[in-house]
């Protein structure tokens, strides 16, 4: 189905609609009184290090008042002032990427007016940002999902130009596919090979699009009886790591309500040029657990998290309530994942030595999803306190490791809630992650600035058009990657696939000593 | 309601009864009176029908209710305001009709304002339907109008409408009308091939129905066959242009798009009855004016019939006019009794006073109009009304039960906010924010969902999450106010401190983090944790024993009935005087181990009273009497003991003999 006329046709209308809402060029008041702290606003758009071809950060003024002014100057002298009738304050895109683009490596300050019941105009203390010389990349790739999990009939891949406000979709997943879209992977940030995965009624698949064309993969093989899943492509693009699990999802009486356990994992490669799938002993042991892979960015490593496996796959645990199934594995609260790595050859197909680079044991949390930096110096990870799916896990926080010298710290731009799902820009200077922080339960998306030692800084909440997005959006950010440029596959060609029931079959072969792999997930 | 007054318009001179006197015309006045009494009568009933038996507020609160034959009541589109909201609408062909029916929808809940609107758009198709059937047939065919509205008032009678069809539908049929007032034959052309579009793009696939009948008009009234061919044609090509060739739809999707058939068409198999009664709503005014108009060509061409002719006797005339109105009544009736699916009516009527909190109007409803059996939905509203009221140990029984009576199985799609609502009142708030997002992810954010999620997040002290969706709600209608106030409240108290049920459920909701075992094991931590401060997980797992006993293995009956008396035995020597005797069930139950076990029959300070002894040994004589024919048995049973534990027990049924 072409949806893009009908997107036009609605961008037009509500763009009609909303004409006479919108901020209009104004000066700022020639009197007002100071005030001695900035005004509230959200999002919080203050000591951030803010990237040069931002979208404009729009925000709403939380403060009372009949009128309210808001003027941006940047390093250069330039300014841009707008009123804001209702307290939202919304740049015209054209001033504010002029403005912004002159100020790279300078500060970037906000001064906030507001008029009371009395007509008097008070100025609240300058906001200060800071323009960082390199940009992020255009486009950030996510998932946009109900609060939970277990079930999904409406979810989609969309891409979101961070220069702009447009969003358009990769794949959605509607009430009539009621197709399952997840773990979306690109190589090296570029939109050209992208991987994909489905689950639906009608089959466990991976979309594979590749200049410009997508074929539909069935990546089970006699090894391995679950479909990929966590996904990373080497730098090469030539080979593709990936995991296997088998996640259940569990409830919780009180807290957080809900936790997934993964009974079983492993990783595997798929071979592009030679359509096969291959692992090794190291990555399909039977007592352990293996799972997120992510490639070091010289390709010569494979980098995932491993734990022992404390269970007994065949095994029941305490009954069930409404899933049939084994119980709950006993001690998976004490279950740490460390992280290890293994050295490969891309020409040889040869694997190397195993080593652990970071211990649960020595940082007493449990490590995940790690993602190595571009210039291979950091890799940064999500720990939690147990388990392997931290986006549950309140305590869910980012960490960085500096693999020169060892050094293991939580990022600055932490929260109290739970932080995962991150990934570094193709320069390696802006991560992306989902935080919820905001509320405990819709993950937002936050970019934070890392300088050459890997320290971060003062996220940056995704911008909207309307600062207010947020306060009413119901569904949560998941999954989200950088990527230099719009997928070069249309969303419908791939949602075309995905429902065709043209599947290729992948084989296997390896030299790894098989164990009994999980079988399919709900 | 009246009918048209020209009466003599298309007679044309070259009929046999050229010269005549029009037979309507002689008798005007009289029958037109006549005419005119029946319609008022009849709208006086449908607006009593609809106001009274539909209910239209309880069409509005009847969201996701679980109706027989696997119906899901899920009719009431959702609708805020603002124009973010609209905007999507205007981007596809009856995107107007479907956001004018979403709003409209929402005047359902205010009693007078949803029975007016109903009551006039019959009003509008009747006159429409007049019109178009006069202009086709060249002259008024009088009650020909309250066929189709009377169509609709069983349609909703029947809970299957979705109002923005409906609009759809009616707008269609009045630019009919108003197109066949227009007498130049250029203007017509223009008319029919713009209207076409236009309507295509206002109200979707209704514009064909637009298109079909101007065309049959046109060739009915002076065999303009170019003109109905232009019908034909615009009919067919607007879809396909505006559809698929401008928006990229599939030809089913945009021929199909607000006919009333597309809610349904991935269940066309399963939901034949629903199809069959929407297609003949969707061709019913074609077939109408196609009759009325071959009915004109062939009394144009046949003698004068009996009683119209001026020699007929009186015993004729008066027959003849006699006849219709009351066909016209009798049609009526037949409507709004004999088509009124009162069986819906009463399931959505449990559900909405279940979901205001009204209790004894449940089981008042519930006792009005009893029924064999129910969806598990209305027996958990009946069951928790029975607690409410005090009644669940002593009264279960009176109705019919089910294993999942008490709470709904957790991957269920028909689910209402009533289940996490419960669910939350009884302090597994946890379950309840599991089961509301659940919900959220397959209804969409429906405004009773908002707010209970809202709440569960205000129990867990997650104003912040509490606020996304009470921000949604602003934008509601109806619970706008609400939620605005309730966010105000929240500005002032981030935990709503002051709020007596939010206190009174944070007291007893579960506090100990485990994983979830289920819902008995939930009632167990409960009653554990709450030391008895709440009545209703004891009563509830009380029930839930007593619900799936029948279901329980003969190896593990014995054990199950240990768990019920030894929690009976704690709880009743914990008991701080609620229990003033041994509630029936509990006493039925305890006999039951007595006999099973050889144990005495005493729960604390309770025994079971020597009626209960004599009823249990009399349903052990009818078991016994009846061998393997348990429908006997239970026939048996049911006379003698219908709302006794024992029958549950020993042949699985329960409640008394349905109404319908």
């Amino acid at each position: 189905m072409n949806r893009a006329p009908r997107t036009w046709l609605a961008v037009g209308l509500a763009a009609l609609l909303l004409a006479g809402c919108s901020s209009r060029s104004a000066d700022v008041p020639e009197t007002f009184a100071e005030t001695d702290r900035p005004a509230e606003i959200f999002p919080d758009y203050s000591g951030c290090v803010i990237p040069p071809n931002i979208a404009p950060l729009n925000f709403i003024i939380n403060e009372p008042g009949e009128a309210f002014r808001a003027r941006v100057t940047g390093a250069d002298g330039r300014r841009l002032v707008v009123n804001a009738p209702s307290g939202k304050v919304v740049w015209p895109l054209k001033d504010w990427r002029l403005l912004v683009a002159g100020s790279g490596d300078r500060s970037l300050t906000f001064d906030i007016f507001v008029r009371d019941r009395n007509g008097q105009w008070e100025r609240f203390q300058p906001m200060v940002n800071w323009v960082a010389d390199e940009p992020i990349d255009p486009y950030v790739a996510y998932r946009l999902l109900g609060p939970l999990h277990n079930i999904h009939h409406e979810m989609g891949v969309y891409q979101r130009c961070i220069e702009t406000f447009e969003e358009t979709p990769i794949l959605i997943s509607g009430r009539q596919t009621d197709t399952c879209v997840n773990c979306h992977s690109f190589v090296n940030n570029r939109p050209e090979t992208m991987s994909l995965h489905l689950r639906s009624a009608k089959g466990l698949a991976m979309l594979l699009a590749r200049d410009g064309a997508v074929e539909k993969l069935d990546t089970r093989t006699a090894r391995n009886r679950s479909p990929a899943a966590y996904t990373a492509w080497h730098p090469s693009g030539r080979v593709m790591a990936f995991s296997v699990n088998r996640p259940e999802l569990w409830h919780r009486t009180a807290g957080l309500s809900r936790a997934v356990i993964d009974r079983d994992s492993n990783v595997a490669v798929y071979d592009v040029a030679a359509d096969q799938i291959r692992s090794t002993t190291q990555l399909v042991d039977p007592d352990y657990l293996e799972t997120f892979p992510a490639w070091s960015p010289d390709g010569k490593h494979l980098y995932f998290c491993r734990a022992r496996r404390t269970w007994d796959l065949d095994a029941a645990g305490p009954g069930r309530d409404y899933q049939a199934g084994p119980g709950l594995p006993p001690d998976y609260e004490q279950l740490q994942y460390d992280l290890a790595r293994i050295g490969y050859d891309i020409e040889t197909g040869r694997w190397g030595p195993m080593e652990i680079v970071l211990s649960a044991e020595k940082l007493g949390r449990s490590i995940c999803e790690p993602r190595v930096s571009p210039d291979g110096r950091f890799v940064l990870f999500t720990a939690v306190a147990y388990g392997t799916f931290p986006v549950y896990n309140e305590d869910a926080d980012l960490f960085m490791l500096d693999l020169d010298s060892g050094d293991v710290w939580p990022i600055e731009a932490n929260s109290p809630r739970s932080e995962s799902w991150h990934a570094f820009s193709s320069n390696g200077r802006w991560i992306v992650f989902a935080s919820k922080r905001r509320d405990g339960l819709f993950a937002r998306l936050y970019f934070s600035y890392i300088d050459a030692k890997g320290r971060s800084r003062k996220p940056l909440l995704l911008p909207q058009e309307d600062p207010t997005f947020y306060d009413s959006f119901l569904k949560t950010f998941n999954a989200p990657e950088f990527i230099t440029g719009k997928v070069t596959v249309s969303a419908d060609q791939l949602l075309r696939m995905a429902e065709s029931e043209d599947m290729r079959h992948i084989d296997a072969a390896s030299g790894a000593t098989p164990k009994p792999l999980p079988a399919p997930p709900d | 309601m009246s009918e048209p007054k020209h009466v003599t318009q298309g007679a044309g001179p070259r009929g046999p009864r050229a010269g005549l006197p029009h037979p309507t015309t002689a008798r005007l006045d009289g029958s037109a009176l006549l005419a005119g009494g029946v319609l008022v009568v009849v709208a006086l009933a449908v607006t009593w029908h609809v106001h009274v038996q539909v209910a239209p507020p309880v069409i509005f609160h009847g969201d996701l209710v679980e109706l027989p034959g696997q119906r899901c009541f899920v009719i009431v589109p959702m609708f805020v305001t603002g124009s973010d909201f609209f905007a999507p609408f205007l981007s596809r062909p009856g995107g107007l009709a479907e956001w004018s029916g979403a709003w409209l929808t929402q005047y359902f809940s205010a009693p007078p304002a949803g029975t007016i609107i109903l009551v006039v758009l019959a009003g509008i198709v009747c006159l429409a339907v007049n019109r178009i059937a006069s202009a086709a047939g060249g002259r008024p065919v009088r009650y020909l109008g309250l066929l189709p509205a009377l169509i609709w008032v069983a349609l909703w009678g029947h809970y299957v409408f979705h109002l923005g069809d409906m609009v759809a539908v009616c707008v269609a049929l009045v630019a009919c009308a108003l197109y066949t007032r227009l007498r130049r034959l250029r203007s017509r052309a223009v008319a029919l091939t713009a209207g076409t579009f236009v309507l295509y793009y206002a109200i979707g696939s209704p514009a064909m129905l637009f298109a079909v009948l101007c065309g049959l008009v046109e060739l009915l009234r002076g065999r303009q066959w170019r003109l109905a061919m232009l019908a034909l044609l615009a009919g067919a090509a607007a879809p396909a242009a505006v559809g698929i060739g401008l928006l990229g739809d599939s030809p089913t999707v945009v021929y199909m798009r607000l006919s009333g058939l597309c809610h349904h068409w991935e269940r066309l198999d399963q939901d034949l009855a629903y199809w069959t009664r929407m297609v003949l709503w969707f061709s019913f005014y074609g077939v109408c004016v196609l009759v009325v108009g071959v009915g004109r060509w062939v009394a144009q061409r046949a003698p004068v019939r009996a009683e119209e002719s001026p020699d007929a006797p009186k015993r004729l005339k008066v027959a003849a006019a006699v006849a219709r109105p009351a066909g016209a009544l009798a049609l009526t009736g037949i409507v709004l009794f004999g088509l009124f699916d009162a069986r819906s009516s009463s399931l959505l009527r449990i559900h909405y006073h279940a979901m205001q909190d009204q209790w004894q109007q449940v089981l008042d409803e519930a006792d009005r109009c009893p029924q064999s059996s129910y969806p598990s939905q209305a027996i958990r509203h009946i069951n928790r009304a029975l607690f409410e009221r005090g009644r669940l140990s002593t009264k279960m029984f009176a109705y019919p039960q089910a294993p999942w009576g008490l709470f709904a199985p957790e991957v269920h799609s028909y689910q209402s906010a009533a289940q996490p609502r419960m669910l939350l009142r009884m302090g597994m708030v946890n379950k309840a924010e599991h089961v509301a997002l659940e919900l959220l992810e397959r209804w969409g954010p429906r405004p009773t969902l908002l707010r209970v999620l809202a709440r569960i997040y205000i129990v867990k002290g997650e104003t912040a999450a509490a606020k996304v969706f009470l921000t949604n709600l602003t934008r509601d209608v109806v619970y706008g106010d609400w939620a605005q106030a309730t966010l105000n409240e929240l500005a002032r108290d981030p935990l709503l401190s002051d709020d007596p049920e939010i206190g009174r459920i944070r007291s007893v909701m579960l506090a100990t983090d485990r994983f979830d075992r289920g819902y008995q094991a939930s009632l167990l931590d409960l009653l554990q944790e709450g030391e008895g401060r709440d009545p209703m997980p004891f009563e509830y797992l009380m029930a839930a024993y007593l619900l799936h006993l029948p279901t329980e293995g003969p190896d593990r009956l014995a054990g199950h009935f240990d768990a019920m008396m030894s929690l009976m035995a704690q709880c009743f020597a914990n008991d701080k005087g609620r229990y003033l005797a041994l509630p029936e069930h509990y006493a039925e139950a305890a006999v039951m181990h007595a006999a099973l076990t050889g144990r005495q029959a005493r729960i604390g300070s309770f025994v079971p009273s020597r009626e209960t002894f004599a009823r249990f040994k009399r349903s052990v004589e009818i078991m016994r009497a009846y061998g393997r024919n348990i429908g006997a048995a239970d026939a048996r049973l049911a006379a003698e003991m219908p709302h006794s534990f024992f029958r549950y027990a020993s042949t699985g049924r329960s409640g008394g003999p349905p109404c319908e």
